[in-house]
């Protein structure tokens, strides 16, 4: 699925667990509808407001989150 | 434990839980009770204890206060509000720089406030180089993690007391979503509006009349959009406030006289109570060095989560 990000924030400091940096971000499809996505590190640097990407499935840490691809 | 300090079997003692906004509510709920008159006293007591945890197991057990898909996604407080900074900066032209006016405000305050836990004061230079936490939040646009306790008693007779009682004119509750990716718009905080708007009603006030508030600067960027929702700002221009020097101790209507929850410190349960006991203060004339001349009303804004919900208290002599 299409969606571009509306806003974005890179974690440097997280709860025990985490691994660090990732980005979360507010992303939007064409109908409007809001998720909430994960961004992976080799992502990160690209990031912008307005970047356009594919939500993929992955599973991490057992649980399955939608990551953002630009 | 608060019936076996007081001696007192008969009392009726309960804990309000609010995220954030306990004090508040806990506040509210005495409120309630005594105007129904089945209390004639209540104490209302916020205690916390933060600092023998470690900072990321304290962060682990704080994000339970944002919505689960929040959890899920690991989006932290201050990633949360990194969401509502960036969208606000985009949206009305607000800078990093104003983010960090709040921060350097409210540490200059708490210079003045001898119950603060920080008296050291930054430049919004320090601020913008700080760590960063959650871009654009950095280390110094958060509160920290406190140890506190504030006590608050209501009384329906209040005269038996003091010759000189603050009053609750007005108080009021409001809520939104638990996720700021869930609102219409992210960068206002209608729970804020909805609870001033009924507080203000009760007053029979409205902002201008305010000398003095307190709002729930847990995060910089939310004390710019507090100002909007209590109505000291139109939609968009809370960042003016502050370039202005509008609210700070010498403006035309100080924010954070005490040193916010920035500087003051951030003892979750027990901020919201001492939060109203600073306006108590300001009212009474008691605020020592930080006093604003001629109180006749204050207001305080206390939020819980992201905003999801509110306590907004307007308070008179």
């Amino acid at each position: 699925m299409q969606v571009k990000l509306i806003a974005y924030s890179v974690i440097e400091v997280a709860p025990p667990g985490y691994q660090t940096p990732y980005g979360v971000a507010m992303a939007e499809d064409d109908a409007g509808a809001r998720y909430l996505v994960r961004i992976s590190q080799d992502n990160l640097k690209a990031l912008k407001i307005g970047l356009s990407g594919d939500l993929t499935k992955e599973k991490v840490d057992g649980e399955e989150l939608d990551f953002f691809r630009p | 434990m608060a019936l076996r300090y007081l001696h007192n079997p008969q009392a009726e003692a309960f804990r309000i839980e609010a995220a954030c906004a306990s004090g508040g509510m806990a506040t509210y709920v005495a409120k309630q009770m005594i105007e129904s008159g089945s209390a004639r006293n209540a104490l209302v007591v916020g205690v916390e204890k933060m600092t023998q945890l470690s900072t990321g197991v304290t962060t682990s057990i704080l994000i339970r206060g944002g919505a689960p898909e929040e959890i899920k996604y690991g989006a932290t407080q201050p990633a949360a509000y990194g969401f509502v900074a960036q969208l606000y900066m985009q949206k009305y032209g607000a800078t990093e720089d104003d983010y960090a006016l709040a921060a350097v405000k409210n540490h200059k305050n708490a210079m003045k406030n001898p119950w603060a836990q920080f008296h050291k004061e930054f430049t919004v230079e320090a601020v913008k180089n700080s760590t960063m936490i959650a871009s654009p939040i950095r280390l110094l646009h958060c509160s920290p993690i406190t140890d506190g306790a504030t006590a608050i008693l209501l009384s329906g007779e209040p005269k038996k007391y003091t010759d000189t009682p603050v009053y609750i004119k007005g108080m009021g509750i409001g809520y939104d979503t638990m996720g700021v990716f869930e609102r219409e718009d992210p960068t206002f905080m209608l729970a804020s509006k909805i609870a001033s708007e009924k507080a203000y009603r009760s007053a029979n006030i409205g902002p201008k009349q305010l000398q003095v508030a307190e709002v729930h600067d847990a995060f910089s960027p939310a004390e710019i959009i507090a100002y909007e929702a209590i109505g000291l700002a139109n939609k968009g221009e809370g960042y003016r406030l502050l370039r202005e020097g509008r609210t700070m101790a010498g403006g035309e209507i100080p924010v954070n006289v005490s040193g916010g929850l920035k500087a003051k410190g951030h003892p979750i349960g027990a901020t919201g109570i001492g939060m109203i006991i600073e306006i108590y203060l300001q009212l009474r004339g008691q605020a020592g060095e930080r006093q604003i001349p001629n109180v006749e009303y204050g207001l305080v804004e206390n939020h819980g989560g992201t905003g999801a919900t509110s306590v907004v208290t307007v308070l008179g002599r």
